[in-house]
């Protein structure tokens, strides 16, 4: 793999997140749970990336969330731009990436994406916001396990171990 | 050397994200849309558009399988509503003509009836309380523009574009509309949201004779939304006497955010 595929493939990755999450994600709710797309790609891209290359694949998809929200494009960029940069970091700390790996880093993106997007602007309603993120976590973990599985046949972590 | 090299990239995204937010809300401020979110929106909604309609359709034939016979019910009940309200039409178009008329001797201008321009969502936003409408420029549609759909008041046109527009819902706490009681007199306040289920009227006088269950329209002092358009109910009054203030919690007539089809009023 050369130095732009995994370039291209995240740019790929992150529009096919707003396509699905503007026109489906955003209006159904899947099992009642509303997944967000851009946590589900920073995450997975996480595990295949350095802390600043996750970070910027985050920050990347944050811009493109706020700008489809309409929402401030600073929070959404700096929350996501933490929550990549963590999650490629957890990931390494956790050693060989294996299924559970990825899996917790899909998990502390989402989660600390939403956290520091909780602490950038807070909702009115914390307590339902906080409910909501664990069900869009529940729901991210689903589809980040599938979307991990397709891509590691195409672009597998460089250390996986299935 | 080169490992602070790497992690000198924050700083500098963490600054960009800060300009392409200050960039945004200068855009905000004249009622546009930035640069970078038009972009994103028209390199996005190409596809999400065709995809959303697809799994409308799917959703939709969905629900007539699911509920054919309250549905058949309900088409019988509609039928017979329509027949009744021809007959109430006839008499409302005589009342209307009074009311001019009325208007007219006391000295005050005929109201102006609103044109409606039927818009449909392209994108729900719930965290941030905004919705994405069909229309744009091209229909005539500015900031401030009142959206609603049978329900009543959905949400206000926030930023517009040539060929879409963007509005706040009422559910947003970032919104303040004016609105009443309908009490006589009726008594106005102003509205904010405080989530999808609930909307806060504020300021009103500490005395305000409200009671739950009460009827909350638009008070109409504003230069974009008329007077009457429905917001909801009363289902909550609570009385500050330190501050000599009375709120009421609203549950608003329209589900925020399910609307398939709304109008904007110009």
């Amino acid at each position: 793999m050369n130095r732009l595929q995994p370039i291209l493939y995240a740019c790929l990755l992150i529009y096919l997140a707003a396509v699905l999450q503007s026109g489906w994600w955003n209006h159904w709710r899947i099992l009642g749970c509303r997944p967000d797309g851009f946590l589900i790609v920073s995450g997975v891209l996480a595990v295949r990336s350095n802390p600043a290359g996750a970070g910027m694949a985050g920050f990347m998809a944050g811009v493109v969330q706020g700008g489809l929200a309409g929402a401030n494009l600073a929070h959404y960029g700096i929350s996501r731009l933490i929550a990549g940069s963590c999650g490629a970091w957890l990931a390494r700390l956790l050693g060989p990436k294996s299924w559970g790996v990825a899996l917790l880093a899909i998990a502390g993106t989402t989660l600390l994406g939403n956290l520091s997007l909780l602490f950038l602007a807070a909702p009115p309603d914390i307590s339902g916001y906080l409910i909501e993120t664990f069900k869009t976590l529940a729901i991210n973990l689903l589809f980040g396990a599938l979307l991990h599985g397709f891509l590691s046949r195409v672009w597998p972590p460089r250390d996986f171990q299935d | 050397m080169s490992k602070l090299a790497g992690w000198l990239w924050f700083p500098a995204l963490f600054a960009l994200a800060i300009g392409l937010g200050r960039v945004q809300n200068q855009a905000r401020r004249k009622g546009e849309f930035d640069p970078v979110s038009s972009a994103i929106q028209s390199a996005v909604y190409p596809l999400s558009e065709p995809l959303r309609a697809s799994v409308q359709r799917l959703a939709d034939m969905g629900e007539a399988v699911r509920s054919a016979p309250e549905l058949r019910l309900e088409h019988e009940r509609l039928r017979q509503l329509a027949a009744a309200g021809e007959q109430y039409s006839a008499r409302e178009k005589i009342w209307l003509q009074d009311y001019q008329a009325l208007r007219k001797l006391s000295g005050f201008q005929a109201p102006v009836d609103r044109k409606r321009i039927p818009a449909r969502p392209l994108d729900y936003f719930p965290l941030e309380n905004r919705m994405t409408l069909s229309v744009g420029k091209n229909r005539g549609v500015k900031p401030g523009l009142a959206v609603v759909n049978a329900e009543g008041l959905i949400g206000v046109v926030q930023a517009v574009s040539e060929a879409s527009c963007q509005i706040l819902l009422l559910s947003s706490p970032a919104l303040r509309v004016g609105a009443m009681a309908l009490r006589e007199p009726p008594l106005a306040g102003i509205l904010r949201g405080q989530g999808l289920e609930t909307l806060l009227l504020d300021y009103l006088p500490a005395n305000a004779k409200v009671e739950s269950g009460d009827w909350v329209v638009t008070s109409g002092y504003s230069q974009h939304i008329p007077r009457g358009l429905i917001i909801g109910r009363v289902v909550q009054i609570e009385r500050d006497p330190y501050y000599g203030a009375t709120r009421a919690r609203i549950y608003p007539s329209a589900t925020i955010g399910l609307a398939a089809e709304v109008y904007i009023l110009l």
